[in-house]
């Protein structure tokens, strides 16, 4: 029996011991579903947040119904004056710096456009769910289907804010500061998936069988490479229920790289989980360090507040802080600005210089058996 | 060597971080086919001596041989039973079986070791589940299934009732008889010393006695 078949038989019982056990089922799958579901729900009320401005140069039926939606709803603000050209526009904005605004501009032949998108019970029955993001979709067609140079719908915001899930995690974001920070979902998500793989190590560590099995041929080797497997897994779980929850249930659209950022944010966390577990030892302390280490870096890059309210020194150390790079990732992902490509090439720096002081401790510590 | 499974000379073991020996300068000589026992009280070194010569640790000074080799290069050829030893709680009994002759990359009739070892009744239950005796057993059938020349065990009647132990000495005897070599912690020292034929002595660390055709 060769290597790759006994890890393969490893693996196998792993599975088998990890799905007769309800408590990680609940831990992985249910968990980031509620506490990601619970923020977004929540704190998307928080109109104040992303303020919405709607002018209606219809007067129609239904524009006035899509008006009621957005004042009642989305406490939007009806402007009188004309947000004709981006100069008007650009005066109102100014007029609340700082703010995310979201400019809504009903044209005056809106009747005759929604019909093309939509029929009648279905734009009453969007309304009626309060489908911000249906309602934002339609305008942005029917604006650029004016293709006349006019602006008839624009968005202004710091960011895309085009419909309700990138608003509720916005506002998610924003809860603390109201400026925007790809912060608190990522810390969250962060913080699940790195204290799940911390426990999952610290149990494969509390295990004397790799002792007992020490002389056969289930080698460190073997050992190693499984582990890592295996810790990938609740991770990848933990990650990919996040995001069905963010886009299924919150709406949020992401860009194809999500992939790219699940597969660095997975081995990131597996490779901090080893590393965090392997320098201390005991189970409980090995909880409370990563929960201070993670905290900390999270600080640190500018993950809970904003980088341009830290002070510079702070910004500046943030680059040596690894999860600076995986949290960028996530920003640009969800549409958040950020130097995509600089931050995979810095994030697998850092993953790969963590395996290997991984690697480095493990055979010291092998020596000094 | 002929007929000698184990020596040890001068073996000592010092943990890093600490200033005592767990045990220094032991010196034996174990036959083939024979049952050691290991005596001593709580925090004499029996433990961290067997992982020593089970391959688990590298000794500090002295050296120890088994068959011949360092312990550490002759995968498959100890069975080592750890004192506080779990097996897969989600696993049954012959699942974990299974597992250790996978991991040992060896074939072997699971019924007949099942039967062997006396863990037939309960071989489809999961370990979780299982008493301490029975759980007991199951790790000796895990740990003997794999045909292991040497087999070390660290206090395995810990836990055990008279009649489990009774069973336990008995399966010692029937090992011994197959040409195993068996190395026993216990702190049981009047059913240790009946049954073994050689008994060593450890005091904080130290060989205090030594003896051949212990009963």
């Amino acid at each position: 029996m060769n290597a790759a078949s006994i890890l393969f038989h490893d693996l196998i019982v792993r599975l088998k011991r990890y799905v007769r056990n309800p408590a990680n089922i609940v831990w992985v799958i249910v968990v980031p579903l509620v506490i990601v579901n619970i923020v977004g729900f929540i704190l998307p009320n928080d109109d104040g947040i992303v303020a919405v401005y709607v002018q209606d140069k219809d007067g129609g039926l239904y524009s006035q119904i899509l008006v009621s939606v957005l004042v009642n709803e989305y406490s939007a603000t009806v402007i009188d004056g004309s947000l004709d050209t981006q100069t008007e526009i650009d005066e109102i904005d100014a007029k609340y710096p700082g703010q995310a605004k979201v400019f809504i501009i009903i044209p005056d032949d809106f009747f005759q456009y929604y019909k093309k998108y939509t029929t009648g019970e279905e734009f009453q029955a969007q309304l009626t769910s309060n489908n911000l993001s249906f309602i934002m979709d339609m305008m942005k067609t029917i604006d650029e289907d004016y293709n006349d140079g006019n602006v008839h719908i624009t968005i202004r915001t710091n960011t895309d804010s085009s419909n309700l899930g990138q608003r509720a995690l916005k506002a998610l974001n924003n809860n603390l500061i109201k400026q925007v920070s790809p912060g608190l979902t990522v810390t969250l998500i962060l913080l699940i998936v790195s204290s799940t793989l911390v426990v999952v190590i610290r149990d494969e560590r509390q295990q004397r069988m790799n002792d007992v099995l020490r002389n056969s041929r289930y080698n460190k080797g073997i050992q190693a490479v499984s582990l890592i497997i295996w810790a990938l897994l609740p991770s990848a779980i933990i990650l990919v229920m996040t995001f069905i929850a963010m886009r299924f249930i919150l709406d949020v659209s992401f860009d194809s790289r999500v992939i790219v950022a699940l597969f660095l944010a997975s081995t990131f966390t597996v490779a901090y989980g080893l590393l965090v577990s392997e320098i201390i030892r005991n189970g409980q302390a090995v909880f409370a360090a990563n929960t201070s280490i993670m905290l900390a870096m999270l600080l640190l890059c500018g993950g809970i507040f904003p980088k341009d309210l830290l002070a510079q020194r702070i910004v500046d150390a943030s680059v040596y802080v690894p999860v600076s790079y995986i949290i960028d990732i996530f920003g640009c992902t969800m549409g958040y600005a950020g130097n995509y490509d600089h931050s995979v090439l810095m994030a697998s720096v850092f993953i790969i210089g963590m395996f290997a002081v991984w690697y480095v401790i493990v055979k010291l510590h092998e020596r000094s058996m | 060597m002929d007929d000698t499974a184990v020596i040890i000379s001068n073996l000592g073991k010092r943990y890093r971080r600490s200033e005592k020996f767990a045990f220094r300068d032991i010196n034996l000589r174990i036959p083939e086919r024979t049952v050691l026992s290991l005596l001593g009280g709580n925090g004499s070194g029996k433990s961290s001596l067997l992982e020593v010569i089970s391959g688990i640790r590298n000794p500090t000074s002295g050296s120890v041989t088994v068959f011949g080799r360092d312990p550490r290069s002759i995968r498959g050829r100890i069975g080592y039973l750890p004192q506080n030893f779990s097996l897969y709680n989600e696993l049954t009994v012959r699942e974990n079986i299974r597992y250790f002759l996978t991991m040992y990359g060896k074939e072997a009739d699971i019924d007949r070791i099942i039967e062997e070892y006396g863990v037939g009744e309960f071989s489809e239950k999961k370990y979780a589940s299982l008493s301490g005796g029975m759980k007991r057993r199951t790790e000796i059938a895990c740990i003997l299934s794999v045909d292991p020349e040497l087999v070390v065990m660290d206090e395995p009647t810990a836990g055990l009732d008279i009649d489990s132990c009774k069973e336990l000495w008995e399966l010692i005897a029937k090992l011994k008889a197959s040409g195993k070599t068996v190395i026993i912690a216990s702190h049981d020292m009047h059913d240790a010393v009946s049954h073994s034929d050689m008994a060593l002595y450890l005091r904080e660390g130290v060989q205090t006695e030594f003896r051949e055709d212990a009963p």
